[in-house]
């Protein structure tokens, strides 16, 4: 009948249909199971290391907090493991600002079944301030309790384990004395004793790096530090051991059995980049206010995945395999929209904020030979001189000859506020009557004329704007500058430059560059978190960029303040950390608004974008809720079904909307 | 020919040795700081503590003492830790390796079997219609960059028709297996644990996951081999044995099987060991778009983020690779062809 060759070719052809059978169209694939896929997995597991992006969308939901976001709101709350949200008025909150008393809620269980107690809420605290590992989470508890500075360390100089408190109002205290009496028990209420007024305080208990709540028991069963025993020897050396362990050292590294949050790990594959949490039985809707805003919980799996690929994440979620992705860059949400099944939500404050830099001053890199794009390194328009970004008219022609709107529009396709300093829309304490250095080519031309007596105009300029490889947004900007200043003075030359973001980090830190575009997201939703990285000796940007060498930065002020009197200050620093520090709302927004105000007048930096946020999902996914401060979204209370509503009030809450115009 | 393996083996931890050294000298070019960030990431708040980081890790220590405690470290079966996947060299080796393996299993035997067919029929029917179009698949196969060739794949196969996905496994399975301590994976290799663990539905989803990427990388390298078989084919029946055979009256089929093809092979599986040895080191393209995860990806995302730990290890696992791999074409060469010794 058949041949043994057409029975082989028919075998092989219906081995290749069997595996190739086609997906039967389900309204919703996986109902019960979210599959987020992410740029990046997550670094670690546990809490007290945490302080990426990828890991703490995934610790959020396995642990819970004190308190959590209300929806999508970046500065209100709601209770969690905490009975009610402290305030002044209702006393969690002395007036003075130094004492936090929150009592826990009973009833409350983690995924092993023990209870939820004080003393667990303390153990977890406590461990991530004496875990401190280097560019962790803990400098936000040990700055307010124990060491009084900003981005303090358990660590000297050296990398060796301080003994005693080294700075502010517990200098002199061991140590051991410092954290462990930090945080204090009584009953069912937790009591944290800061050292100075922190009024973003809340914003860190809530954040999820650091803060999550874990299980002592569980811990210490797993081979973590064993908490404070009352034996001084005997808790330094425990301290000693546990501090700044290596990346896997630490206990819950990849191990979940501790949860606290709506769901557990089941399984961590770093070389698949998958992790898959399940519904944790133990898990009930801690308050009515979190009951309000996220309702029950729903799905029985969450697997987040870590997918690099763009146009593979893309197609993923054109199939249905995958329900959340991100995607880059911004502008291809205009593209993606219009994809069948596919969901964008849109326009949700951000709270990122991109600028280009100044380096003032980069003349010793010069006499090195270490510094990048500065051509011959003198004025003779070959180059620029380390001291360049230092005169005034220099800053400010720049800043004139930047067209930022033109960046937001052809780049970002309009998502993206205008900025005019570090202190964006976002943020608490943006006033908005200050206008930035507009955009005028006139204005730059003068200021440029003016800059070096004289010298810069006559001679022209060649320096790098250097920004990281594959960022469209700052390469635009580098090119948008170039052009505006060679079309007012064609000696004027700056060259867009590109460099790997290892390298151009590393460039960062040497203060090698002259110019350069990168931005910050919050470590907490303050003014002062972002401000401080651009005007502040200690600042990550004004810092390596040697801002201290602005007369600018010495010239000092007065501010009059809202609630009577007024504040001198002598330099930035001061003023900075005066407003830090003050517990009264008016007289903070005096004291942001007066740095706000110099930031502009000074042109400290170049504003570039501060971008909005967006999530984008199959719209079988009802009830996510896009947090902008954690770049991530809430899943507490996500389901799946078909044309599934989304929470139209999270979303307007914000300003937010659909693309499909559902919100 | 025993002498020969022994003398090529000794050569092996030089060689291994150079390639590390070398790699530890090209290291100097970057500063510590630009080094540190391997440790910072994208967490750039980290930065602060730069110079507390170099120090910790022995970043501005000299090179050669660098070198000299690395190497002693390996010498006590510690690779180091790599922090681009976050996980022990030796780990990630284990980790990655399954998965190319897989996939070299799966691409080699089509690659060579289609291969070596194509190139002996466009050579048997030189200037004909087969052999036309023999040509311009090896052309258009060895042009065509791999990651345009498997995005296509995948927009169709995947975008489209929904028939198959990325990664190794589907959701279904992946959120089945994630709790279940029965599964036990012997092998790392998902078509063959699910084989020994009896769980057909797990061998197919592998399969289904194996295909699109085993013919992004088959077709490629497909083109390459029948190339040289063709070439090789056509030099073997111009030879005077061939004629004589024919002459003898033998049949045309054992003429091409049994004497042509024979010889041809030689070079044949020369390119074969070393597309192999290629294979295993990972195929980084391939593996970054389907997300299939092996060896190429774990060497990318050490090379991007200054791994130098990952990049070591994975420098001394490919290298005794390709020594190795080399060796055993030597020693193929050998036994296709007689007239060889190796000493």
């Amino acid at each position: 009948m058949f041949s043994v060759k057409t029975l082989r070719y028919l075998l092989s052809g219906l081995l290749v249909a069997l595996i190739f059978v086609p997906a039967i169209g389900q309204d919703v694939n996986n109902p019960g199971t979210l599959v987020v896929a992410r740029i990046s997995q997550p670094e670690s597991l546990d809490p007290a290391w945490n302080f990426d992006t990828a890991s703490n969308e995934v610790l959020k939901h396995m642990y819970m907090n004190l308190f959590e976001f209300e929806g999508a709101s970046v500065d209100s709350f709601v209770p969690a493991i905490a009975v009610a949200v402290p305030t002044v008025a209702n006393g969690g909150i002395s007036a003075d600002g130094l004492t936090y008393s929150i009592q826990i809620r009973d009833g409350l269980k983690f995924a092993d079944g023990e209870d939820i107690t004080a003393e667990d809420v303390e153990y977890s605290l406590e461990r991530t301030m004496i875990i401190d590992r280097a560019g962790g989470p803990a400098f936000l508890l040990n700055d307010i309790m124990v060491f009084g500075v900003a981005f303090s360390s358990t660590r000297d100089g050296d990398g060796n384990l301080k003994s005693t408190v080294d700075s502010g109002p517990l200098e002199g205290t061991s140590l051991v004395d410092a954290i462990s009496n930090s945080i204090t028990v009584d009953g069912n209420t937790v009591t944290f004793h800061l050292v100075q007024p922190f009024p973003p305080f809340l914003q860190v208990l809530t954040g999820g790096t650091g803060s999550p709540i874990v299980d002592t028991e569980f811990v210490i069963a797993s081979g973590g530090w064993p908490g404070f025993t009352g034996d001084a020897a005997a808790d330094a050396e425990n301290i000693a051991a546990y501090n700044n362990p290596d990346l896997g050292q630490e206990t819950l590294f990849e191990l979940g059995g501790g949860e606290s949050g709506p769901f557990t790990l089941v399984n961590w594959d770093r070389t698949t980049g998958e992790v898959l949490l399940a519904a944790n039985p133990n898990w009930v809707v801690p308050s009515d206010e979190w009951g309000a805003v996220f309702g029950e919980r729903q799905l029985d799996n969450i697997l987040f995945r870590e997918v690099f690929e763009n146009a593979t994440r893309e197609l993923g979620l054109q199939q249905g395999e995958i329900d959340v992705i991100d995607v880059q860059p911004a502008a291809r949400l205009d593209e993606i929209k219009d994809t069948p099944g596919v969901r964008v939500y849109d326009q949700i404050p951000g709270l990122s904020y991109d600028s280009i830099h100044f380096n003032f001053n980069f003349q010793d890199s010069i006499n090195d030979g270490t510094a990048v794009g500065v051509g011959s390194g003198q004025l003779d328009g070959a180059g620029v001189p380390g001291d360049f970004f230092q005169d005034a008219d220099v800053r400010r022609g720049f800043a004139h000859a930047f067209d930022q709107q033109t960046v937001i529009d052809d780049v970002l396709n309009g998502r993206s506020t205008t900025a005019p300093t570090a202190v964006h829309p976002g943020l608490p304490f943006h006033d908005p009557s200050i206008e930035g250095i507009r955009f005028d080519l006139a204005a730059a031309t003068e200021s440029l004329q003016a800059a070096f007596n004289g010298a810069v105009w006559e001679n022209g300029f060649s320096v790098d704007c250097i920004y990281n490889d594959g960022n469209v947004r700052r390469q635009v900007a580098c090119e948008v500058l170039a052009a505006n200043l060679n079309e007012i003075n064609p000696a004027f030359v700056i060259n867009p430059s590109p460099t790997p973001f290892s390298v151009f980090l590393g460039q960062i830190i040497s203060g090698v560059m002259p110019l350069y575009s990168l931005g910050w997201s919050p470590d907490f939703v303050d003014a002062g978190n972002f401000m401080d990285q651009w005007m502040t000796t200690g600042g990550f940007y004004s810092g390596f960029n040697e801002i201290g060498r602005l007369t600018e930065f010495s010239e000092g002020g007065v501010v009059s303040l809202p609630g009577g009197g007024e504040v001198q200050y002598d330099n930035w620093d001061e003023l900075l950390r005066l407003a830090f520090a003050e517990p009264d709302s008016g007289n903070r927004q005096a004291l942001y608004t007066e740095s706000q105000v110099k930031f502009v007048e000074a042109t400290v930096a170049i504003s570039l974008t501060n971008p909005t946020d967006f999530e984008v999902t199959r719209d079988s996914v009802g009830n996510i809720i896009r947090n902008g401060s954690l770049s991530a979204s809430l899943l507490h209370g996500v389901f799946k079904e078909a044309n599934a509503a989304p929470n139209c009030a999270e979303v307007n809450r914000v300003g937010g909307v659909t693309l499909d115009g559902s919100c | 020919m025993v002498a020969f393996i022994i003398r090529r083996l000794i050569m092996l931890p030089m060689v291994l040795l150079a390639a590390t050294m070398l790699i530890f000298g090209l290291m100097q070019f970057l500063s510590p700081a630009v080094r540190v960030t391997l440790f910072i990431g994208q967490n750039i708040n980290m930065a602060r503590d730069a110079d507390r980081l170099i120090q910790q890790y022995g970043l501005d220590r000299p090179v050669w003492e660098q070198w000299w405690t690395w190497i002693t470290s390996v010498f006590q079966g510690n690779f180091g830790f790599s922090k681009s996947v976050n996980m022990p060299v030796l780990d990630a080796l284990m980790s990655f390796l399954p998965a190319t393996l897989e996939l070299t299993m799966f691409t080699v035997l089509p690659m060579l079997l289609g291969g070596i067919w194509l190139g002996v029929l466009a050579a048997k029917h030189q200037d004909r219609l087969i052999d036309h179009l023999a040509r311009v698949f090896s052309v258009i196969g060895w042009s065509l960059p791999n990651f345009i060739f498997g995005l296509f794949l995948l927009m169709f196969f995947y975008g489209y028709w929904g028939w198959v996905s990325d990664g190794r496994l589907s959701v279904t399975n992946t959120v089945s297996l994630g709790g279940d301590l029965t599964f036990i994976r012997h092998t790392g290799m998902w078509t063959l644990d699910g084989l020994l663990n009896g769980r057909w539905e797990i061998f197919w989803d592998a399969l289904k996951h194996l295909i699109l990427p085993a013919v992004t990388l088959a077709f490629l390298t497909m083109a390459l081999i029948v190339r040289v078989t063709r070439s090789s084919m056509l030099n073997a029946l111009r030879e005077d044995y061939v004629t004589t055979a024919r002459a003898k009256g033998l049949r045309e089929k054992d003429v091409v099987n049994k004497h042509a093809k024979r010889n041809a092979m030689i070079p044949v599986a020369t390119l074969a060991g070393l597309l192999i040895a290629g294979f295993l080191g990972g195929v980084i393209v391939t593996e970054t778009v389907f997300n299939f995860r092996g060896l190429g990806y774990w060497f990318a995302q050490a090379a991007t983020q200054l791994d130098f730990p990952g990049v070591l290890g994975f420098t001394v696992f490919n290298g005794a690779l390709i020594v190795v791999a080399n060796l055993v074409v030597d020693i193929m060469y050998a036994v296709i062809d007689p007239r060889i010794r190796l000493d």
